[in-house]
């Protein structure tokens, strides 16, 4: 279709332009991994000396091993706190009356929209009052709140998606709303629930925004001690490798994401929808 | 008559519940037990969906609940199964009033149309659900699946995802899960409309024989009336939310209650007039004889293979002349449309060698047992 409609020539700049988007969004990405296994401390592209120092400095230098640490329990912390109440989010939100819900699900989801740094702030000022500075479950908690949306999306899709009739069936054979939820729902909601937990903990574990302002003077996320890295002026090449980890993490969870959604699933069956339900 | 339906369905179910029993333990399945309903009704804001439905379903008896869309069929099936609650009016199973009692705690088994078998299971823990959640031992749990999956012929899949299966087999997982937790009646919704038709066929018959051999009280809830026909003991049609006639398949074509119910039952002739004693006057004015004298405003229903032609007339038989309009051939039968000073009417002819199909534009008389006529005399 649209070969006939562009014409070769109009083929040829689809094509084109086709490529330059996707490597304008891959190569920044990719450009810090050569970077990262030079073995001197310059901004080379295509490395003279292969080495794996900056590495070796990620996991051995106290100060970026606490943050690697820090940074991965914090990530856990949040995201596993995100995922349980997001998951009870949804699927109350899923059962509440169509104003109501459309309501709460904006609310949820807000944190997505509104910017890092009016939260950011707003917990600086809340916390301060409430002296929470500085401690490792206010910071997971406030980072919580910021990937809730990451789980409520993809959890209320897969409900919403989900026949009703399921619910309808393991009521009639005889299984209580908790079981219902438990034995029924709840593994129906696997593949997104597993995805929304991933992209929570991608999204916490490089947080640097909330971070920066509620961690205070102790506490270092390996995004801070980076960010720290890079404005110290010395540009520590560790900072490349903490970025190739990322990237691989990142990288080792979509694919993790895609195959458990790609997973045959049973095909809907050929049911005639019904002019009459109420 | 629905009494010697019930009779019959009963003693054919002594001897294959006999042949199921398994080696130990005791005999899986229990007969159903009655349905009643009490003026039940459901209102959606000023509509009623449902409106003072009284209906007495007998233990062990087959009941399709049939109506286009929009009858409030679908709502009564809801209201059984306990997915809303009824605005006024009772449910009763056995002698319980399960009207306000939740979905879950009513045991009724629910077959559905898209079958909502869970994905997530194999065949045998889709069996074993309900027993898995009233917390039955493991041992009992697997004898009963195993009754079940082999009530249904399906043993040799027991160990197959749903979605391995084709819809008639998913069906007969979603029976054989319905029947397992022995509940006291069945509800189906549509079950065979998703199936083709030959499948839908032989379902039918497994599914009647199935209901038979376990005593089983079936609400069948349909749009199909070929299917309602062929399987039930007796027929409820609604629409508008209304009963419209509970009765034998038999009674339903040849005495419907009304013109709807007549309509709804295969092809009908409708006279609208009034019943004078011995006579039937038709709105055109036409004399049409009656079998038993009646009074009042009424609709004569004559099923098109009632008519009969020319010098097959008999003696009290009205006289009727009318034009062929069309001749239809649809395999054993001769579809006849006619003109007639009393409207349009349709005949069926089986069709025999010696006859030829009368050509388009022939002048027939035609007319019909005036004991096959049947007069509906509205309130």
């Amino acid at each position: 279709m649209s070969e006939y409609l562009l014409g070769a020539n109009g083929r040829r700049l689809l094509i084109a332009y086709g490529w330059l988007l996707i490597l304008f969004i891959i190569v920044p990405a990719l450009v810090l991994v050569p970077v990262s296994i030079g073995k001197d401390d310059s901004f080379v592209i295509i490395p003279h000396e292969l080495s794996l120092r900056w590495y070796q400095t990620l996991f051995t230098d106290t100060r970026w091993r606490n943050a690697l640490i820090l940074s991965l329990k914090l990530a856990v912390f949040a995201s596993v706190l995100a995922t349980v109440a997001g998951v009870l989010a949804a699927i109350g939100v899923s059962r509440a009356a169509p104003q109501l819900a459309k309501a709460l699900r904006l609310l949820f989801i807000a944190p997505m929209i509104v910017p890092l740094m009016v939260i950011g702030v707003g917990f600086y000022v809340l916390y301060a009052r409430l002296r929470l500075l500085g401690g490792f479950v206010p910071l997971g908690a406030a980072h919580a709140v910021l990937v809730l949306p990451f789980v409520m999306l993809p959890v209320s899709a897969r409900l919403y998606s989900m026949d009703q009739r399921l619910e309808w069936a393991a009521a009639s054979l005889g299984a209580g709303p908790y079981q219902t939820i438990i034995r029924v729902v709840l593994p129906q909601l696997k593949p997104a629930i597993l995805a929304g937990f991933a992209f929570a903990f991608i999204f916490s574990f490089d947080e640097v925004v909330v971070a920066q302002f509620l961690s205070g003077p102790q506490m270092e996320t390996l995004p801070r001690r980076m960010w720290e890295g890079i404005q110290m002026g010395g540009l520590d090449k560790t900072i490349t490798a903490v970025t190739t980890v990322q990237l691989i993490l990142a990288v080792v969870a979509m694919l993790f994401i895609t195959t458990w959604q790609w997973r045959p699933k049973a095909r809907p069956a050929p049911a005639r929808d019904k002019a009459d339900r109420p | 008559m629905t009494t010697a339906f019930i009779e019959q369905s009963a003693s054919g179910a002594a001897a294959p519940r006999a042949a199921a029993r398994p080696a130990s333990g005791k005999p899986i399945g229990t007969a159903g037990v009655g349905v009643r309903f009490e003026s039940l009704a459901k209102r959606y804001n000023d509509l009623y969906a449902v409106d003072g439905v009284n209906l007495d379903v007998a233990p062990g008896e087959f009941l399709s609940i049939l109506g286009p869309s929009g009858s409030g069929k679908t709502t009564v099936l809801m209201l059984i199964a306990g997915f809303v609650s009824p605005s006024s009016g009772r449910l009763l199973l056995g002698d319980q009033d399960i009207s306000r009692i939740p979905p879950h705690k009513r045991d009724i088994g629910v077959v559905f149309q898209n079958y909502a078998l869970f994905p997530h299971l194999d065949v045998r823990r889709n069996v074993a659900f309900p027993l898995e959640v009233r917390k039955v031992a493991k041992d009992e749990i697997a004898r009963r699946v195993a009754w079940a999956l082999e009530r249904v012929h399906m043993s040799q899949y027991a160990d197959r995802r749903v979605s391995q299966l084709s819809g008639g087999q998913q069906q007969r997982v979603a029976l054989a899960r319905a029947i397992v937790f022995e509940p006291r009646a069945l509800l189906m919704d549509e079950p065979l409309a998703a199936l083709d038709r030959n499948l839908r066929v032989d379902m039918q018959h497994e599914i009647r024989s199935l209901q038979r051999s376990l005593g089983q009280t079936v609400i069948y809830v349909t749009h199909d009336q070929e299917e309602a026909l062929n399987l039930s003991d007796r027929v409820a049609v609604m629409d508008h939310g209304r009963l419209q006639q509970v009765d034998t398949p038999k009674n339903l074509y040849l005495r419907p209650a009304n013109p709807f119910v007549a309509g709804f039952f295969g092809e009908a002739n409708l006279f609208r007039g009034n019943a004078e004693a011995a006579a039937f006057v038709t709105e055109s004015g036409a004399r049409l004889p009656l079998a038993r004298s009646a009074r009042g405003k009424a609709v004569l229903c004559v099923r098109p293979e009632m008519i009969v032609f020319g010098d097959k007339q008999k003696e009290g038989f009205p006289s009727l002349e009318g034009t062929v309009v069309e001749t239809r051939f649809q395999g054993s039968i001769l579809r006849i449309s006619l003109r007639t000073p009393l409207g349009p009417i349709m005949a069926v002819r089986h069709i025999n060698t010696t006859d030829d199909a009368p050509p388009e534009g022939t002048r027939l008389t035609f007319g019909w047992d005036p004991e096959l006529g049947h007069l509906m005399v509205q309130e």
